[in-house]
């Protein structure tokens, strides 16, 4: 039997439609004039980011502490208590979008999305490209340090010898992969032109109708408190 | 119009997982420096590594644009400012280097990247102190002088591009030397 998860329901939320939150989102933060209207988005936020599940405690802690810091900066320098909760506020507005979408969107379902709206072949190949490959890179990265501190060359300490003990190296793994998985691609008769299936299309689920109407009661909420029809 | 192979696109794909591998490594750094734009001057002498390469590999106008836009469009789930940021800047330096038929030749590659990271690093500070003065609502005067921030920035612009430049092209000599790319110094 299906169990009720808010985790869930923002996971299977359609990514592209979490873009679109981001962007409406960053633009309200910038637009909203009064302090309750930006209480009502950050406290939408904030209830999104605790559904998500996905934040650790002490980036809470550090969060409220820069939260608190700007709060007090500006109300000693402004003596306007409104002013200042109203900027800190925006600042958490503007912050907050971003690493939401980004903590709620597996990359593959990233990819799908992107593939949906059709970019360029180019884009979509090297967003996967980049995905795949980034972990693997960083691991070459690791072990090429690993080879520098066997011979007595702690990277860390020696900046100066980066360039030539790590980056150069690197670069050359970096090249060597991707001309093997030139070959790996092209004896599988892989071609970015042609449209690519999915095993799990991308449709509209009933999670994006719920998370729409949770954006528009947001945004009656702040349109409420913006033109004076809620006091 | 070049048109691109698959192995354009993959080399392509790899110089983005190096110039995001570079935005790694700096950005710890640039936490620490209080100035609009500390992220891309930092990332600049990195990343044009990586950029240089593919530069030298591809040498058709395009390039650019194939290793920046996968980097732009996952940075962008970071913060949605840095996708429009390196876009435009990658579409003016196209735009300047089809004057000059592409990446093909040291000074091509020399103009490409002071163009790429000097567009970067004047979008950057400008989104960057737009963003602050908008979300503060501050209107200082020091801000409003344009002149104050954007003289040094095209300086330090044109210092990390080729600075960028000749780091990549030690490691193109090097590529060329091990028989991994075709001679084009």
């Amino acid at each position: 039997m299906k169990t009720f998860s808010p985790i869930q329901l923002l996971l299977r939320v359609n990514p592209l439609l979490k873009i679109a939150f981001t962007l409406l989102a960053l633009t309200l933060a910038f637009a909203i004039k009064t302090l309750a209207g930006m209480a009502v988005l950050v406290g939408f936020l904030l209830l999104l980011l605790i559904l998500g599940g996905r934040v650790v405690p002490w980036i809470w802690l550090v969060g409220g502490g820069v939260l608190l810091l700007i709060t007090g900066v500006n109300f000693y320098f402004t003596q306007d208590l409104t002013y200042a909760l109203l900027t800190a506020s925006r600042i958490v507005a503007i912050l907050l979008p971003a690493p939401l979408l980004a903590s709620t969107t597996a990359p593959e379902d990233l990819i799908r999305a992107l593939q949906t709206i059709r970019l360029p072949a180019y884009v979509v190949l090297g967003v996967i490209l980049v995905w795949r490959f980034l972990p693997l890179i960083q691991e070459e990265a690791n072990r090429i340090r690993e080879a520098n501190l066997l011979r007595g060359v702690d990277l860390g300490w020696e900046p100066q010898k980066l360039f030539s003990g790590l980056f150069v190296p690197l670069v050359f793994r970096m090249v060597t992969y991707a001309d093997e998985v030139t070959i790996g691609l092209e004896t599988r008769g892989y071609d970015p032109l042609a449209p690519r299936s999915s095993a799990v299309p991308l449709g509209w689920r009933k999670e994006d109708w719920g998370f729409i109407g949770l954006v528009g009661l947001l945004l009656t909420g702040i349109l409420g408190w913006e033109t004076g029809l809620i006091t | 119009m070049h048109s691109w192979q698959l192995k354009d696109y993959v080399f392509a794909a790899f110089m983005s997982i190096g110039t995001l591998l570079a935005a790694v490594i700096t950005q710890g750094f640039a936490l620490m420096i209080p100035l609009p734009g500390a992220r891309a001057i930092l990332w600049a002498p990195f990343a044009g590594v990586f950029l240089t390469l593919a530069m030298a590999r591809l040498r058709h106008v395009g390039a650019v644009f194939l290793v920046i836009t996968p980097v732009g469009l996952l940075l962008g789930l970071i913060n949605p400012i840095i996708p429009i940021v390196l876009i435009s800047a990658a579409a003016i330096t196209e735009g300047v280097m089809t004057l000059r038929k592409g990446y093909g030749g040291s000074f091509n590659r020399f103009l490409g990247n002071v163009v790429f990271f000097e567009g970067t690093i004047l979008l950057s500070m400008l989104a960057a102190v737009t963003g602050l003065t908008q979300a503060l609502g501050l209107t200082p005067r020091a801000i409003n002088l344009p002149l104050w921030l954007a003289v040094p920035a095209i300086g330090i612009g044109a210092l990390m591009g080729s600075l960028a430049w000749w780091l990549g092209e030690q490691v193109v000599r090097q590529l060329v030397k091990a028989g991994k790319l075709d001679e084009d110094l």
